[in-house]
């Protein structure tokens, strides 16, 4: 079984990213999040004591305690910045599968792939993981990036423990896979009906609303990160992930794809 | 090899397939002829396990379909109606998916793969990528793709619909060699000079299975077995004569060519010409008639729709 998983995610790397728009939008996601985070923290360290005043209502809330008013600024920011992380294991994974799976109904290749020994597991396993390897390998390294690239742009070193505490690192290890997950799971419903990668993509775009909420949220000091909430969005989005999955287990059926796939 | 029994399907009400009894032996290439809808598709979707059966059942390489999915689809090979290649994949890489698939070692991987690029013309375009391919050449890779693992039983479905009579040519030349090679073959086809080329035995299918014969033995059931004779000159006694004989069924005039049908050609056609010219006619030529298959399939087709 492993070795036909790994033949078809390989496979799925050497046709997917021959595409230049999928290479695009594994690559550039990353890149401009590095970028936007580090400059936001690089900026907020160089703001004058007038702007820093500006922060003072931020600063009652117990995650700044014993900070100053520029390293308070600095975690503000830098914190921000980190959800939108997010965003990368929801985007990529759509993009790479959608190309995945709608390139095989257009070049017509799926048929003859059913009609190998493959398992409709096996060729399920494949394309999802071919989908969120890259997107989490992405993800990961990003903030590899940021927290390499955060550690000279902090104004101290206190800064940097309060803005990459463990509930961050959890959110990234823990939150980003399922995140993907789901992207993956709506990608495969969305492919089984149209015929256009695009579609795909512009059906799922509608996922960033979440993410960008939770970024108001937290801008607006209505949600706190920390354990009880990481736990709670975790399970949450544990749950929607096995109700997304267990429809595109459903949809995913050699009968299915071949006679009601559009 | 291949054995259905009451093998049915239906999409939503409607019979695709209804209730086939089919029997394919072991080496045999058997077409699978009929109109656009006819079912050929769907049945051969069944026994390659694409597709489940409504009711019935039927054996692949004497595995169970619907039990035995898997190893059966371990054994066959299928060429669908499109090519279905990874168009930015080059050549060889596609055959090396496939391959892997199949679980071929990497020394087996690479003797096929080079056997049949070589076999089918395509060794110096290994590296190019299959979108820049000819269609013809696309068929010729699909085609690689189905036997690479040298299945037992290979489905081909329409192997040379929208090919240049060249490609279809090539393509039906390796048909032709892997039937040699004992190969058990279903050929759907709307080609009937390809059927009638390639199948030792052909199926007219529309939703059922309306007959299986021989391409030979289909024509001879629809129009029996005939000569012409080409004569001097043709009198209507000479008419009543021949059609008195025996081992006659019919006789036709065509200006001056007598056409009968008779039993057993190859024994009545000595008397048969002795007695004309026992009769005073002047034979120039005797020739057998010939229909073609598409003659007898159209034939049935319009029989069955009456």
């Amino acid at each position: 079984m492993r070795g036909r998983v790994w033949t078809l995610i390989a496979k799925e790397w050497a046709d997917v990213f021959r595409n230049k728009m999928v290479l695009f939008t594994v690559l550039l996601p990353p890149a401009l999040m590095v970028l936007l985070s580090l400059g936001a923290l690089f900026g907020t360290g160089m703001a004058g004591p007038g702007d820093a005043n500006d922060l003072q209502a931020f600063m009652r809330r117990p995650q700044f305690e014993g900070l100053s008013a520029v390293e308070a600024g600095q975690v503000l920011m830098g914190q921000y910045f980190l959800t939108l992380f997010l965003l990368m294991p929801l985007i990529i994974p759509v993009s790479v599968a959608a190309y995945s799976i709608v390139g095989e109904k257009m070049q017509r290749s799926l048929e003859a792939l059913l009609a190998t020994p493959i398992t409709t597991g096996e060729l399920l396993l494949g394309k999802c993981l071919a989908a969120i390897v890259p997107a989490l390998g992405a993800t990961w390294l990003s903030f590899l990036v940021f927290a390499i690239g955060a550690r000279f742009m902090v104004v101290s070193p206190l800064v940097f423990s309060r803005l990459l505490s463990p509930v961050w690192v959890l959110v990234v290890v823990l939150i980003a896979p399922l995140a993907a997950m789901l992207g993956v799971a709506l990608s495969i419903i969305v492919s089984s009906r149209v015929n256009d990668p695009r579609a795909v993509e512009q059906t799922i775009g509608i996922l960033v609303v979440p993410v960008l909420g939770l970024f108001v949220l937290q801008l607006t000091g209505i949600l706190a990160l920390n354990y009880a909430t990481l736990a709670a969005g975790a399970i949450l989005l544990l749950v929607i992930d096995a109700l997304v999955l267990r429809g595109a287990i459903r949809i995913f059926d050699r009968e299915a794809i071949l006679t009601r796939w559009k | 090899m291949i054995e259905t029994k009451g093998l049915t399907r239906r999409f939503d009400g409607l019979v695709a397939v209804d209730h086939i009894d089919l029997s394919v032996r072991k080496g045999e290439v058997f077409g699978l002829l009929g109109p656009n809808g006819a079912g050929k598709t769907t049945t051969v979707r069944m026994l390659a396990t694409l597709i489940g059966a409504t009711e019935g059942e039927a054996w692949v390489a004497g595995l169970r379909v619907g039990e035995q999915d898997a190893q059966i689809r371990a054994k066959i090979g299928i060429l669908t109606e499109s090519p279905g290649l990874y168009e930015r994949l080059s050549v060889e890489a596609n055959l090396r998916f496939f391959a892997r698939l199949h679980s071929l070692s990497p020394e087996q991987e690479t003797r096929q793969v080079d056997k049949y690029l070589s076999l089918l013309d395509l060794d110096d375009k290994r590296k190019e990528p299959a979108a820049t391919l000819s269609k013809g050449m696309k068929q010729k890779l699909a085609l690689a793709r189905a036997v690479l693992h040298e299945p037992e039983v290979l489905f081909l479905d329409e192997p040379t619909s929208a090919l240049d009579p060249e490609a279809a040519r090539v393509v039906r030349e390796f048909m032709q060699d892997l039937r040699a090679h004992g190969r058990t073959i279903v050929l759907c086809t709307h080609n009937l000079f390809e059927a009638d080329l390639l199948c030792d035995r052909v199926g007219i299918i529309k939703q059922r299975l309306l007959r299986v014969d021989t391409p030979r033995g289909l024509r001879s059931s629809l129009y029996g077995q005939k000569v012409a004779l080409e004569l001097a000159a043709v009198g209507p006694d000479l008419e009543r004569m021949v059609l008195a004989l025996p081992f006659v069924r019919g006789v036709e005039r065509q200006d001056s060519t007598l056409v009968v049908a008779l039993d057993d050609p190859d024994g009545n056609n000595p008397t048969l010409v002795s007695r004309l010219v026992e009769a005073g006619a002047q034979v120039r030529y005797v020739r057998p008639v010939e229909h073609s298959l598409e003659d007898a399939y159209l034939a049935l087709v319009a029989e069955i729709e009456q």
